[in-house]
């Protein structure tokens, strides 16, 4: 049967209902979705959270026909969607009801213009070409790209390809629309700019199911369920899910900052927003200034090693004329630990390819422990500065892990046994030698990550730069491979990388160097930057601090994390008393 | 900005003409030259498939051609004379003798081999590739095979980043290919193979999910946003158009 895509749904019929689903996909053992009942009514906004390999997107494909008609498996249980049997329906068909917006927005745009690929799908449709404009202008006119109708999809930024990637779908006038982890790759300006239209189709009446990774944006929605393991494990209003540190915890999923600070100082139940949370907490608590004191004074006594990259007035331009780096320097020590932040196109990935002379520098200079990078040869700077980029799939290519990690220092023809003892170090130091023998193809995202980062560490580099190293990992993931890069630190390896998650900036670096149009805004200590006198500064960059650091400054501090937010706190007197 | 594809947005009264009347000049342009074999006929024809980059604003997209296309005139030129036996004796090289009349033909056949490259790049300039496939569609073929025979235009520009992440992941690992022989050479090419291969079906996985989702293949009438008309245009095009094999045939009778 054919499904027109102008009908409604029946009003109270629900958008998504599933009762017992569970799938496996052909060639697998285990079931990627087990036991799954999930409801989202007509209108509602919907978020669903998880550890990667919970089965998020595989249910995802479900409700759009995907699976079982694209990629077979075993599928049983009761799905209905708007009314629907998705697998009596050909996914084509189904298409004018359910729209879907992948993660990666780069293979999903295909036409040579903007208007012409938000246009597809209509003319698939088969709908009159006077309508198709009008759709296609309502539609970027939703997303913000109005007069970018003549642009080029490959010249946009990743932002405006996401949400070229929605105007797209949103042409087709779904009633319901799956949005797939629709901003893992995105700077946090961008990512604010996606949940806006999100909650633009919230007031048109559409249902949303949005998968994502983490609590914060999702505050506006009508519930969060957490999957883990093929099914819900839980599911609510937002504030029920985000009171629930522990178990979000154990799913993968970064717990609420200020929640899970306001349950480290026994408050219940725990506040969500700023204000509830200061009140509460100014209450019964005081801050413990000599404490704070310590931890600056024991920041501020911190030895800064020899200099061992040192950029001087780097400019560069990839067409002559247009810079994108303006007249940067910059000296990392021995031993650092930076994060380098801003938007998207700002120039971080242009700058730290300089770094091991992957760019050479239009003007200016790139010295290692004195040598000028342009004149030393590639293979000899990966003897001493490592790039993990930011797909681990952009290198690997053995059979077994230990083959890819053997790669690295074999090019740069260390001794045999010079070779094994890297891979053996390599191997540990990532957790991976149980994992030696495997098809690294087999491993999850997780994973090959951190394959890349021992490829990488068995050339044996002084320093490692790891470009947005946690895109596409899950909590749990993001958490093993920043404490990795910790212990590497405290062995004596300078760690740069470049990243958007602030919170793992906050929680991990010790200095932070912002990028806004190509040009350094701030580089200094990771606390100064994210105190509240740099406010306007790291808005400049397009973003915004986690939400434990702005609850911290109304208390006149900058705390971190939320462990360190709660050790700075003590039960005030008077609180004591009355309890 | 940065172009991808060869299209160029500045319009020109080309880009204006109908996609279908843009192919049949485009297929009869290309085969007019093989009705000149002389140096003279091939390098006017030159002359006006230059004059015809210049109507089409294609200057651009020929530089970015330019090495490609200099590189394969060059060649021509060199090997062609060595097959020639006949006509008057130039000099000799390790032998074999070099004609007049064989180097004349060589730079007749660089001349006719960038005549068809600038046609070709005159149509991309001018043409979209949603409008060569509406064009196809015209003429009969169906949609999803014109769709595929499009793709690679289409995938293109985002194909070669990929190809020099993966160029760049690799050389950070101290991975060259610039050394050794031709076989162990030919070897240092599977490091940057495998992953770029992995990726193309991975991404090729992603697209196909994609254009499903967006109605690909649904058995409906498919409409078309690109806005077609014949006009006295075309007519005049396709006229001045078939001056071209006209000319060159009148001239080879003039001969």
């Amino acid at each position: 049967m054919a499904v027109s895509g102008s009908e409604r749904p029946a009003p109270g019929k629900p958008a998504i209902m599933a009762r017992g689903l569970r799938f496996c996909y052909k060639d697998s053992q285990s079931p990627a979705i087990d036991g799954l009942d999930f409801t989202v009514k007509p209108g509602e906004v919907v978020a669903i959270v998880g550890h990667t390999g919970a089965g998020k997107s595989t249910f995802v494909k479900c409700i759009n026909g995907l699976i079982p008609h694209f990629q077979p498996g075993e599928l049983s249980g009761l799905l209905r969607v708007l009314g629907l049997d998705p697998s009596e329906h050909s996914v084509a068909d189904l298409s004018g009801r359910v729209g879907i917006v992948f993660q990666e927005f780069e293979n999903q745009l295909f036409s040579t213009s903007v208007e012409q690929e938000v246009a597809f799908g209509p003319e698939n449709l088969g709908i009159e070409p006077e309508q198709i404009r009008q759709r296609v202008s309502e539609s970027l006119a939703l997303v913000g790209l109005s007069g970018f109708e003549q642009r080029e999809p490959a010249g946009l930024s990743g932002g405006e390809k996401q949400r070229l990637a929605i105007a797209s779908v949103l042409a087709m006038r779904p009633s319901l629309l799956l949005l797939d982890e629709p901003t893992t790759d995105l700077d946090p300006e961008a990512r604010a700019s996606i949940y806006q239209i999100i909650n633009s189709l919230r007031q048109m009446g559409r249902s949303v199911l949005v998968v994502d990774h983490q609590v914060e944006a999702l505050l506006d929605f009508d519930s969060i369920a957490v999957m883990a393991k093929g099914s819900i494990v839980f599911a609510g209003r937002p504030e029920e899910v985000c009171a629930k540190s522990k178990q979000l915890a154990q799913a993968g999923v970064r717990p609420h900052q200020v929640a899970l600070a306001c349950q480290m100082l026994n408050i219940d139940p725990a506040p969500l927003a700023a204000d509830e949370a200061f009140r509460a907490i100014n209450q019964d608590f005081s801050v413990d200034l000599g404490r704070y004191d310590r931890v600056l004074r024991c920041e501020s006594s911190l030895r800064v090693g020899a200099p061992i990259i040192e950029v001087e007035n780097l400019s560069f331009s990839y067409v002559k004329g247009e810079f994108v780096l303006h007249d940067v320097s910059l000296t990392v020590a021995e031993g650092d630990f930076v994060a380098i932040v801003g938007r998207n196109g700002s120039g971080k990935t242009t700058f730290v390819k300089h770094l091991n002379g992957l760019l050479k520098p239009t003007l200016g200079s790139v010295r290692f422990r004195g040598r000028q990078v342009r004149e030393l040869r590639l293979s000899e700077t990966a003897r001493h500065i490592g790039y993990v980029f930011q797909n681990p799939d952009s290198q690997i290519f053995c059979e077994t892990v230990e083959d890819e990690v053997r790669f690295g220092p074999k090019n740069l023809g260390y001794s045999d046994e010079q070779i094994e003892r890297f891979v053996e170090e390599a191997l540990a130091t990532v957790k991976l030698q149980q994992k030696r023998a495997s098809d690294p193809f087999c491993l999850t995202k997780g994973e090959r990550q951190r394959v890349a980062v021992a490829s990488t560490l068995a050339c044996n580099p002084e320093v490692i730069i790891l470009d947005e190293p946690t895109t596409g990992l899950d909590y749990v993931q993001e958490q093993k491979l920043m404490g990795m890069l910790q212990e590497l630190n405290a062995l004596g390896k300078t760690i740069i990388f470049v990243t958007h998650s602030l919170w793992l900036v906050a929680q991990y670096a010790r200095r932070v160097v912002a990028f806004c149009d190509g040009r350094i805004i701030y580089d200094g200590p990771v606390r100064k930057f994210f105190s509240e006198q740099n406010a306007e500064l790291v808005a400049r960059a397009g973003l915004a601090p986690p939400d434990i650091v702005k609850l911290s400054h109304r208390f006149g501090l900058t705390a971190l994390s939320p462990a360190e937010f709660a050790s700075f706190f003590v039960k005030s007197r008077g609180s004591a008393r009355a309890s | 900005m940065r172009n991808y594809g060869l299209y160029s947005r500045r319009i020109t009264a080309l880009h204006r003409l109908h996609p279908v009347t843009k192919l049949v000049c485009a297929v009869i342009l290309v085969l007019s030259p093989l009705l000149a074999s002389d140096l003279k006929p091939s390098a006017s024809y030159l002359l006006c498939c230059l004059v015809l980059v210049g109507a089409a604003h294609g200057w651009s997209s020929l530089r970015r051609l330019a090495p490609i296309v200099v590189a394969m005139a060059l060649v021509t030129v060199v090997v062609w004379p060595f097959f020639c036996r006949e006509g008057r004796p130039v000099f000799s090289v390790l032998g074999l003798l070099i004609t007049h009349e064989g180097f004349q033909h060589g730079v007749a056949m660089a001349c006719r081999l960038v005549s068809f490259i600038l046609v070709g790049v005159v149509f991309l300039t001018v043409t979209r590739v949603e409008e060569l496939m509406t064009a196809l569609s015209r003429l009969g073929l169906p949609f999803p095979l014109t769709f595929s025979l499009t793709l690679s235009f289409r995938l293109a520009p985002a194909f070669m980043t990929t190809i020099e992440t993966i160029r760049d992941a690799q050389r950070a690992r101290g991975h060259t290919v610039d050394k050794g022989n031709l076989i162990r050479r030919a070897a240092k090419h599977v490091p940057l193979i495998i992953p770029v291969i992995l990726h193309a079906i991975r991404a090729t996985d992603v697209l196909a999910m994609a254009l499903e989702s967006r109605g690909f293949g649904k058995n409906a009438r498919r409409t078309s946003i690109v806005r077609l008309s014949f006009s006295a245009r075309d007519v005049a095009a396709l006229a001045v158009t078939m001056l071209a094999p006209a000319a060159l045939l009148a001239w080879r009778l003039a001969l």
